[in-house]
């Protein structure tokens, strides 16, 4: 048994066991698990060979004989680093939860980290279904559970709205098997490239539907701000931080390499969708009032910078997208977690009725204004390295259209300090002065983040030679092989 | 006739026998006796002779027949065993006519001649007109008396079409069929008795525009009732318009593909449109099996054997999860609290191990991995995706992405319920005598736990349930 089917059975089988435990131990054996989890990722990580072409960790066993699937899982420089990221987040956010969380709580999310590893690490398109769709089911009742006042309306559209774009995905998914010949994405790399044009192109168009509605990008976005209004602070932590990954993880890892020419015939929207997404959603945030809202809206605009880089499809955007994803699960935790505090020592997250909160509650000052400065792209911190990737593979592509999607760091900027003024100085607000600070267990969770955040940023190289290698050798090289990209 | 004759009926032998001792013997020994005869049935089914005709060639038992029979046993135990989940006064005629009902389920699956096909189909179908009244409530004797007035309706179509067949061809027999209208000449009444013959039989199956019987008729009958209705007569009448179709009208299948595919599309799309609008979780999932009716009669127009295989997958996953949830409802309802969607607040806490199998079962109709519902969903709507990419029938394309979209659709209701479980905190009171957990009879627990471990073993590990239907579907639609 590899590490990535331990880590699927120590999820699940301790999230099983967390009902029938006292509370107290429920906590501990949670932590136990997540901990667990992430140093075995941790120790992949440094395992793992940059060179060597392929995927590692591999484990396949035959599932369905009839239908030919098996369990087959493995990882790349791609799929590991998004790993890891959920990892860690499980583990921050059972500490940010603090000593009184219920355990059927900790319960879901260990479910949700089982099903996330499952989706990044599964090589056999029908497991990678069944994981995508597993995730929706602890996520529904996070938010619905603990959400806010109107979690019952956004837990329902989250499941419905996602779940009916993946089905037209789950018939692309069919049609590759049909088409193609098989679930395996071993396989399927061989031989799907080679289907005739307007095959891709259907097919292409069904799977980016399912991947793009997760992501969010407009117009298909309006699930995700509900979402995350009603979500709590932990949920939102881990749907922006690694849920709204798998899409674009999903369109890197199947649609891209498996339909070139589907790809190349969607390439100008993705691109126009990606600069769409980065513009509007940044405007939007300009008009937010509540922080969380504005946090969830500059996730939209993120993520348009991944699918920009996924659209322009050379080698730097590629890397940049993915790097950006990883940073984007850094800095966003970090930022719904600080306005989720906020919001509930505070009792508000109006950041009209704030003010000065930053003479009253230091600790979310400090993180409030890093959180920022990491989120607009500040050198020197994770997201910079990212976005600037891609930015500059888009120049070589697009040339001065490039400026186009860039004033979003204008814009980004405008907005963050805007509210960071708002929120944190000016004069003392009546609402402000009776705040509380963070607790120690929800500081230092931000605070690991956000040493990450710097470290990441001042040393890109730790990730970056694993995503150049592999993407190099899964995504490009087989697609130059086969003679379908110059 | 020979021994061996008898021999090939022997599930059906046993069940009328023990129907009939039932009648006679204690109350108490009713259940036992009629679980007992069941499960010896279920026992017979891999000694049967298989592959022969028996019985001057009407019955014959195949691979696709014990699927059949051994799903209708399967039914049947889960009635019998769940039969307490509506209160019962006299039930000794109430096991009685259960077995009386499978015997006809049992033989119409074997049965490979058109009178033995309409005989076993209509002592089945007497059966549960009298089962869906035997409360004698206002409101079952009512869907009662609608279900008998439809059934009559819909038996007279389905001679009448048997006579024309017989009446164009000279045979009764569906091999027969099969060799004489690959013959040209008499289309015109062939085609006619097709469609009745579509008719009479899809009244069974609620094909839309057929359905208007079954909503009332499942909401009024007692659960245990509805959860046979559901999960065991209607799937009777998929077997028979499979054997019809694929056996004796196979060669009218340019004729026969379009209108099912119409009907498929209508079936789904109807039943999940109202069904989404109904406040009452029983009639809800009336209408939800109407919709799911739908999705099955897809494999009429696909018309490949890894279509029907994807067919039958589903009409048994969907059995084992509609009659699971039928017979929670009645728990539900027997205490007191009603079937619409409030008296299922709070269950989560009430009852967690109802509550659990209720919120399983409705994500497996919906077909959310990796349970069973997803796995035959996928088969099935994968078939169409097949057919219509080797064809080039790119409607049935379109087919399957009508039935995923429908299954996204269909989530709505049937999240409703697993977040009024979980989500909702109890809002009925219960009777004051008893104001905490629900009381579940212990058969209900038992046949509610079968189906749920049928749901989550088939889900996980569907490789051997799938190979032996499609070995199934191959050899009753070989080549294609």
């Amino acid at each position: 048994m590899g590490p990535l089917s331990l880590i699927l059975i120590l999820t699940l089988g301790t999230s099983a066991l967390l009902w029938r435990l006292p509370p107290r131990r429920a906590r501990q054996t949670a932590l136990g698990a997540a901990w667990t989890v992430l140093v075995i990722v941790t120790v992949m990580v440094f395992r793992l060979d940059w060179q060597s072409a392929g995927y590692q960790f591999v484990e396949q066993h035959l599932w369905i004989p009839s239908l030919n699937v098996s369990y087959h899982l493995g990882v790349d420089g791609i799929s590991l680093p998004l790993i890891w990221v959920t990892a860690l987040l499980t583990v921050l956010i059972f500490h940010y939860l603090g000593p009184k969380v219920e355990r059927r709580e900790l319960a879901l999310f260990l479910m949700l980290e089982a099903a996330l590893v499952a989706v990044f690490s599964a090589l056999d398109l029908f497991l990678f279904y069944i994981a995508w769709e597993l995730v929706l089911i602890p996520m529904y009742f996070i938010i619905r559970l603990w959400g806010g006042p109107r979690r019952d309306y956004a837990a329902t559209k989250f499941f419905v709205y996602t779940f009916s774009a993946s089905v037209i995905m789950l018939v692309g998914i069919m049609a590759l098997y049909f088409g193609a010949g098989s679930f395996d994405l071993v396989e399927l790399i061989r031989t799907a490239p080679q289907t005739t044009r307007l095959f891709q192109i259907w097919v292409f168009g069904a799977l980016f539907l399912g991947f793009v509605v997760k992501m969010p990008q407009v117009p298909l976005h309006t699930w995700l701000p509900d979402a995350h209004v009603e979500a709590p602070t932990e949920g939102s932590a881990l749907l922006a931080g690694v849920l709204i990954k798998m899409g674009a993880y999903g369109l890197l890892r199947v649609a891209l390499p498996l339909l070139p020419q589907g790809a190349a015939a969607f390439r100008p929207l993705m691109i126009t969708i990606g600069i769409v997404s980065i513009l509007y959603a940044a405007y939007v945030c300009l008009a937010q009032r509540d922080l969380k809202r504005l946090v969830a809206y500059s996730s939209i605009s993120h993520m348009g910078v991944v699918l920009l880089g996924l659209g322009i499809g050379t080698q730097a955007a590629l890397v940049g997208a993915i790097f950006t994803m990883i940073a984007h699960g850094l800095v966003s935790p970090l930022l719904f977690m600080v306005s989720g505090s906020l919001g509930h020592h505070a009792g508000t997250r109006e950041m009209d009725k704030l003010g000065g909160l930053a003479t009253v509650a230091h600790r979310t000052g400090f993180v409030l204004v890093a959180g920022s400065l990491a989120s607009l792209g500040l050198p020197g911190m994770v997201q910079f390295i990212g976005e600037f990737l891609v930015f500059w593979g888009t120049f070589q592509v697009l040339g001065l259209w490039t400026l186009l999607p860039l004033l979003t760091v204008v814009i980004t900027a405008g907005y963050y300090l805007w509210a960071v003024l708002k929120t944190l100085f000016g004069p003392v607000s009546p609402i402000s002065g009776l705040a509380h600070d963070l607790p120690d267990w929800e500081y230092r969770p931000m605070l690991a983040l956000l040493l990450l955040i710097v470290l990441f940023g001042v040393w890109p190289q730790l990730w970056l030679g694993a995503m150049n290698a592999s993407v190099a050798q899964n995504i490009l090289s087989p697609l130059q092989a086969l003679g379908v990209i110059p | 006739m020979s021994w061996s004759n008898l021999f090939a009926l022997a599930p059906e032998l046993i069940l009328s026998l023990t129907g009939l001792v039932v009648l006679f013997a204690p109350q108490r020994a009713a259940q036992a006796l009629a679980l007992t005869a069941l499960i010896a049935g279920a026992i017979s089914l891999p000694f049967l002779p298989h592959g022969s005709a028996f019985f001057a060639g009407t019955l014959q038992i195949n691979d696709l027949a014990l699927v059949f029979q051994g799903l209708f046993l399967g039914i049947g135990l889960l009635v019998a065993l769940g039969a307490h989940a509506e209160p019962l006064e006299r039930d000794k005629e109430f096991y009685a006519l259960l077995l009386l009902a499978t015997v006809g389920m049992l033989a119409a699956s074997a049965a490979v001649e058109l009178i033995t096909l309409f005989v076993s189909f209509e002592l089945a179908s007497l059966s549960t007109y009298a089962l869906t009244a035997y409360t004698r409530k206002a409101r079952s004797v009512e869907a009662a008396t609608k279900f008998f007035i439809i059934g009559a309706l819909s038996s007279a179509l389905s001679l009448y079409g048997i006579s024309l067949l017989y009446g164009a061809t000279g045979t009764t027999f569906l091999s027969g069929l099969s060799t004489a209208t690959a013959a040209p000449g008499m289309a015109g009444i062939l085609k006619v008795g097709m469609v009745l013959l579509l008719a009479g039989f899809g009244f069974k199956v609620t094909a839309v525009p057929f359905h208007f019987w079954a909503p009332d008729t499942y909401e009024g009958a007692p659960a245990p009732v509805s959860a046979l209705l559901a999960a065991g007569s209607k799937k009777m009448g998929f077997i028979v318009l499979i054997k019809i179709f694929f056996i004796g009208l196979l060669s009218l299948k340019f004729s026969w593909v379009p209108i099912w595919g119409w009907i498929a599309l209508l079936t789904m799309t109807v039943g999940n449109f109202s069904a989404l609008v109904q406040p009452s979780v029983k009639r809800m999932l009336a209408y939800s099996s109407i919709a799911q009716a739908g999705y099955i009669l897809i494999l009429f127009p696909v018309a490949t054997a890894y279509g029907l295989a994807g067919g039958v997958f589903h009409i048994i996953t969907h059995a084992a999860a509609t009659a699971g949830a039928f017979l929670i409802i009645g728990v539900v309802s027997r205490a007191g609290l009603g079937e619409d969607y409030p008296a299922f607040s709070g269950l989560g806490k009430r009852q967690p191990f109802l509550a659990a199998a209720m919120a399983i079962f409705m994500l497996s109709l919906v077909g959310m991995p990796p349970l069973a519902g997803f796995q035959s969903k996928f088969v099935l709507f994968s078939s169409a995706v097949q057919a219509g990419l080797s064809d080039g029938n790119s409607w049935l394309i379109a087919l399957a992405v009508a039935g995923v979209v429908n299954s996204a659709l269909s989530l709505y209701y049937y999240l409703r319920v697993i977040k009024v479980i979980y989500a909702e905190e109890p809002r009925r009171e219960l009777v004051p005598a008893n104001p905490g957990r629900l009381s579940v009879p212990l058969g209900v627990k038992w046949a509610v736990g079968l189906a749920l471990a049928f749901i989550l073993v088939v889900g996980l590990a569907p490789g051997p349930l799938l190979g032996y239907l499609l070995g199934a579907a191959h050899a009753i639609l070989p080549g294609l």
